[in-house]
C-alpha cells in the first residue's frame, strides 16, 4: 500500500504502553459520558411526551440540566483520545480525516449547533412552559437527538476508514457519500453496536438522576432508566454477533481461542457484559438499591473499558500487514511526563474539593431541581 | 514528502479555512481567560466592600462565559485541531510528535477550567462566599495557564529557537518569544474581556446608570494595561527570526500596516481606558462599547494576522514550508520527482502519457494550491495577468529569491515546465488571447 503515509520521523515522545493507557482511559470516560448525551437525548424525547405526570417532568427537567454539562465533559475527555490516537497512528488517522475532510469539520458543526439548541429547549421547556408550542419543542428534541446519532455515524465512519487502507482509493475518488459509506457491511453494524450501547450505559445515568435527593417517585423514575438499559443490552447482545459476522472469518476464528490476545480481550467483554446484564435485570426490579446501582454502574464502566480495549486491540491485528506500533522509535519525554502526572494527580485533588463544596451546598435547602441549570 | 491526500476547500483554500476558524476561537479563548481574571478579582473586592451591584453584575457576566466560552469555545478549539490536521497535516504531525504531553498538561488545566467554571455558575448563592470566590480563582488560574501553555506551542511555530539543532522539546517550548507571547496574549485577553463586559452591562434595563457607571469604571481596572502593549510588541519584535522581522519592518506593507495598527489601537483605548474610565469616571453606552471591543477584535485579529504572515514561507520556521516540503528535502524533490513523491496525485494520473498541463495542474495543487486558490483567495492568475512566457519562466525559477515568503519551486525540470504550461494556459483561458497589457522579460510592453 504505497498510500499509506510513512510514520511521522520524530518518532513516540513516550513508550507505547503509556499512551495506549491513556488512550484508552480517557476514551472510556468520554464514552461515558457521550452516553447519556445520545441515549439522553433520545430518552427525553420520549419523557416529552409524558410531561403532564408529575415525576416524569421532574425527571425530564433534571435530565435536561445535566446534558449540556455531560456534552461538555464528553466534549473535554475527547480531546484525550484525539490527542494519543494522533500520536500513535496518526498516519492512518490524518488520511482517514482527509478522506471524509468535510463530514469531519461538518461534525462539529453540527456540534456545536446542536449544543445550542440545548440551551434554548431549556429556555423553552420551563415547568410553566411545560403546555405551550408543541410541535416547536419536538422538533428541538429531534434535532438535537439526530445531531448526535449523526455524529456517531461520522465517528464510526472515521474509525472505518482508519482500519481499512484498502477502501482508502476508493473512498476518495468516490462521491461525497461514498467516503462516509463505503465498507457498509462492516461499518453499519459497528454503528448500530456503537448507538445501542450507549443507550445502554446512558439509561445507568437516568437511574441515579432518578435517585437524586428530592425525587418524586424514584422509582419510577430510576426504573425507566434501568428498563431502557436492559432493553438496549438485549438488543445488542444480536448487533454483536452481527458485528462478529461482519469481522473477516480468520479473525473470528482467533478471537474464539483463548491463545490469542484478542481472544482474552475478547473473552473478558463478554466476562463483564455477563454479571452487568443481570444486575441491569435486578436493577429493574429494585431501581433504589444503593449498592445494586454502583455494582451496576461498576460493571457497566468496566465494561465500556473492556470494549475500549478490545477495540483498540482489533485496530492493531486489522493494521498489522501494514504497521505495527513496535516500528516506531521511541525517544521518551520524561520531563513533561511527570509534570503532566504530577499536574493531572493535582487537578484531580482540586475537582475532588469542588465535587465536595458542591455537594455540601447542594445539600441545604432549596430546589434541587435548579441545580446546574439556567 | 507530500504522502497525505489533500483537502480541498474551494475558493478559500485550506490554509484561510484555518485561518477564519483560529481567529474565531482564539477571540473566544481569549474573552474565556480574561474574564476568569475579572470574576476572581471582581469577586474578591466585591465580597471586602459587600458592593451588591458587582455581585449582580459578575453573576451575569458568568453566565455568558458559559454560553460563549465553553459552548462556543470549547467546540472551536477541537475545530482548530480538526482544520490544522486537514490542511497542514504535516506540521500537525510533527507538532503533535514533539509537544502531545504539553498539550496533555494543558488539557489538565482545560478540564479543571471547564468543571470549575460550571460550578462556579451553578453555585451563586449555594455555597459559602469565600468557596465561591476561590472557585473563581480556580478557574482564572486554570484558564490563564491554558494560555500560558498553548503559547509555547504556538510561538515555537514562528521562532522554534535552538530546537532546529538539538531536537530538545525544552528549547522548542521555552523559545525566544515564549514569554512575550504570554505577555501579549494576556492583555488581549483582559481588553476583550473588560470591553465585552462594558457591552454586556448596557444590555441589562435593570442596572441604573449609575451602576452602570461602577461597573464599567470597574472594568476599565482591567483595561488600562493595554498600554504596554508597545513595549510588550517590542520585546515580542526582538524574538522573531531576522527575514520575519523585515517583513514587519516594510518587507511586506501589509504586515507593516498590521502590526502598527494593532499597536496604535490597544495603546489608544488603554489611555482612554485610564484617562476617561479610571480618572474621570466616564459612562459609555452601548454602541460605544460595541465599537471600541470591535477595535480590540480588530486590533487582536492584526496581531494573529501578523504571527501567521510573517512565518510565511514556513509552517515550522527554518523546517517545514507551508506547501508540506521540508527544507532538507529540497535537492531530493529536484532529483526525484515531485509527483514521484506524492502517492495520492498519482491516483488514475500517468505521467507518461498526461499532457504537460494536466501535469502542471497536479505540480500546482501541491506546491502552491496552499496558499494560492485559482477563481479564489490570493488568485494566482491575478497576479501574473499579462505575463509573458518568458516573465513567468524567469520568475518562476527565482520564486524563493524574488519573493522570499513562497517556497523554492522544486521538480525534474520537466514537471516545472509543466507548471508554466499550465499557468499560461490558466492565463489564456481567463483573458482570452487578446491579452492587453503583454509585459515581457525586461519590462518593456512588445504588442501594446
Ligand atoms: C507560503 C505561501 C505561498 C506559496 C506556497 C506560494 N505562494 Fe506565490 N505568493 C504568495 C504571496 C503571499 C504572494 C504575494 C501576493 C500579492 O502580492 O498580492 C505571492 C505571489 C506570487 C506571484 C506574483 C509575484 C509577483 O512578482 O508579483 C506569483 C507568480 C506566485 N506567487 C506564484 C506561485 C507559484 C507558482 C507557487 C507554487 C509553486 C506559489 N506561488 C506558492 C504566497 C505563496
Amino acid at each position: 500500500m504505497d498510500l499509506i503515509p510513512s510514520p511521522d520521523s520524530l518518532g513516540l515522545p513516550a513508550p507505547v504502553w503509556l499512551l495506549l493507557l491513556l488512550h484508552d482511559v480517557t476514551q472510556t470516560i468520554h464514552f461515558l459520558f457521550m452516553n447519556f448525551v445520545l441515549g439522553g437525548s433520545w430518552f427525553l424525547l420520549w419523557l416529552h411526551f409524558g410531561r403532564k405526570v408529575d415525576w416524569k417532568e421532574q425527571l425530564y427537567q433534571r435530565c435536561l440540566s445535566v446534558l449540556p454539562v455531560a456534552l461538555s465533559m464528553a466534549i473535554t475527555f475527547g480531546i484525550g483520545p484525539l490527542l494519543f490516537v494522533q500520536v500513535l497512528y496518526g498516519q492512518f488517522f490524518y488520511t482517514a480525516n482527509i478522506i471524509m475532510g468535510h463530514f469531519w469539520l461538518g461534525l462539529l458543526l453540527i456540534l456545536v449547533i446542536a449544543f445550542y439548541l440545548i440551551y434554548v429547549l431549556k429556555a423553552k421547556s420551563g415547568s410553566d412552559d411545560r403546555f405551550s408550542s408543541p410541535i416547536l419543542r419536538l422538533t428541538l428534541h429531534l434535532a438535537i437527538a439526530l445531531s448526535f446519532t449523526f455524529i456517531a455515524l461520522l465517528h464510526t465512519a472515521n474509525a472505518v476508514l482508519v482500519l481499512t487502507p484498502e477502501i482508502w482509493e476508493e473512498a476518495y475518488t468516490g462521491s461525497l457519500w461514498g467516503t462516509l459509506l463505503s465498507r457498509s457491511e462492516f461499518l453499519i453494524p459497528r454503528y448500530l453496536h456503537n448507538v445501542v450501547g450507549a443507550i445502554g450505559i446512558g439509561g445507568l445515568w437516568i437511574v441515579w438522576i432518578g435517585n437524586y435527593r428530592g425525587s418524586l417517585n424514584a422509582s419510577d423514575q430510576a426504573r425507566s432508566g434501568a428498563v431502557m438499559s436492559l432493553v438496549a443490552t438485549f438488543i445488542q447482545m444480536i448487533l454483536g454477533f452481527w458485528y462478529l459476522a461482519a469481522l473477516p472469518t480468520d479473525l473470528v476464528k482467533s478471537l474464539m481461542r483463548f491463545d490469542s490476545t484478542l481472544g482474552w480481550h475478547f473473552a473478558s467483554s463478554i466476562l463483564v457484559a455477563m454479571p452487568f446484564t443481570v444486575c441491569l435485570f435486578a436493577l429493574t426490579v429494585i431501581p433504589c438499591h444503593r449498592l445494586l446501582r454502583w455494582i451496576t454502574s461498576g460493571l457497566g464502566a468496566l465494561l465500556v473499558f473492556a470494549m475500549v480495549v478490545f477495540s483498540e486491540k482489533l485496530r492493531e491485528v486489522l493494521l498489522e500487514n501494514y504497521f505495527t506500533l513496535a516500528e516506531w522509535k521511541v525517544d521518551t519525554q520524561w520531563g513533561p511526563i511527570l509534570i503532566f502526572l504530577g499536574l493531572f494527580v493535582f487537578g484531580l485533588v482540586v475537582l475532588a474539593w469542588i465535587a465536595w463544596a458542591l455537594w455540601k451546598g447542594f445539600g441545604q435547602p432549596g430546589d434541587p431541581s435548579e441545580e446546574i441549570s439556567s | 514528502m507530500w504522502e497525505y491526500p489533500t483537502w480541498d476547500v474551494p475558493r478559500l483554500g485550506g490554509g484561510m479555512a484555518i485561518g477564519l476558524i483560529a481567529t474565531i476561537h482564539v477571540l473566544v479563548a481569549h474573552f474565556s481567560v480574561g474574564a476568569g481574571i475579572i470574576l476572581a478579582v471582581g469577586e474578591t473586592v466585591a465580597r471586602k466592600k459587600s458592593d451588591e451591584t458587582i455581585l449582580n453584575f459578575l453573576r451575569i457576566f458568568s453566565k455568558w462565559l458559559l454560553l460563549i466560552g465553553f459552548v462556543f469555545g470549547a467546540v472551536s478549539g477541537v475545530a482548530i485541531w480538526f482544520s490544522i490536521s486537514l490542511a497542514s497535516t504535516r506540521a500537525t504531525s510533527m507538532l503533535i510528535h514533539t509537544f502531545v504531553w504539553f498539550w496533555a498538561i494543558e488539557w489538565v488545566f482545560f478540564l479543571v477550567e471547564i468543571v470549575s467554571g460550571y460550578a462556579y455558575y451553578a453555585s451563586w448563592g449555594r455555597i459559602s462566599p469565600r468557596q465561591h470566590t476561590a472557585l473563581a480563582w480556580i478557574y482564572a488560574v486554570a484558564a490563564w495557564m491554558s494560555l500560558f501553555i498553548i503559547s509555547g506551542i504556538l510561538s515555537f511555530m514562528l521562532s522554534p529557537g535552538d530546537w532546529i539543532q538539538t531536537r530538545d522539546v525544552w528549547d522548542g517550548f521555552l523559545n525566544p518569544t515564549f514569554l512575550s507571547t504570554v505577555a501579549l496574549r494576556t492583555l488581549s485577553s483582559l481588553g476583550i474581556a473588560s470591553l465585552a463586559a462594558m457591552a454586556i452591562v448596557n444590555l441589562y434595563p435593570k442596572f441604573s446608570r449609575e451602576e452602570r457607571t461602577r461597573v464599567i469604571n470597574f472594568n476599565a481596572t482591567f483595561l488600562w494595561p493595554l498600554v504596554l502593549m508597545l513595549p510588550f510588541a517590542y520585546w515580542y519584535f526582538q524574538g522573531i527570526p531576522p527575514f520575519a522581522k523585515g517583513l514587519i519592518q516594510g518587507g511586506a506593507a501589509a504586515m507593516t500596516l498590521f502590526f502598527l495598527f494593532g499597536i496604535a489601537a490597544s495603546t489608544l483605548v488603554g489611555l482612554y481606558a485610564y484617562f476617561g474610565l479610571i480618572r474621570r469616571k466616564r459612562y459609555i453606552n452601548l454602541e460605544t462599547s460595541l465599537l471600541l471591543l470591535s477595535i480590540a477584535i480588530i486590533a487582536t485579529v492584526s496581531m494573529e494576522f501578523v504571527r501567521e504572515g510573517v512565518r510565511k514561507p514556513y509552517v515550522i520556521y527554518n523546517l517545514l514550508y507551508s506547501n508540506g516540503l521540508t527544507k532538507e528535502e529540497v535537492p531530493r524533490a529536484n532529483n526525484e520527482g515531485v509527483l514521484a513523491n506524492a502517492p495520492w496525485k498519482r491516483i488514475g494520473f500517468d505521467e507518461n502519457t498526461a499532457d504537460p498541463e494536466a501535469l502542471g495542474e497536479k505540480m500546482y495543487e501541491i506546491q502552491c494550491s496552499s496558499c494560492h486558490v485559482v477563481n479564489g483567495f490570493n488568485d494566482v492568475v491575478l497576479l501574473i495577468d499579462g505575463w509573458s512566457d518568458d516573465l513567468l519562466w524567469y520568475n518562476l525559477e527565482r520564486l524563493h529569491e524574488l519573493k522570499p515568503f513562497m517556497p523554492p519551486l522544486v521538480g525534474t525540470d520537466k514537471e516545472r515546465k509543466a507548471l508554466a504550461a499550465y499557468l499560461m494556459e490558466l492565463q489564456r483561458e481567463r483573458y482570452g488571447n487578446e491579452t492587453k497589457k503583454e509585459v515581457a522579460l525586461d519590462g518593456s510592453h512588445p504588442q501594446s
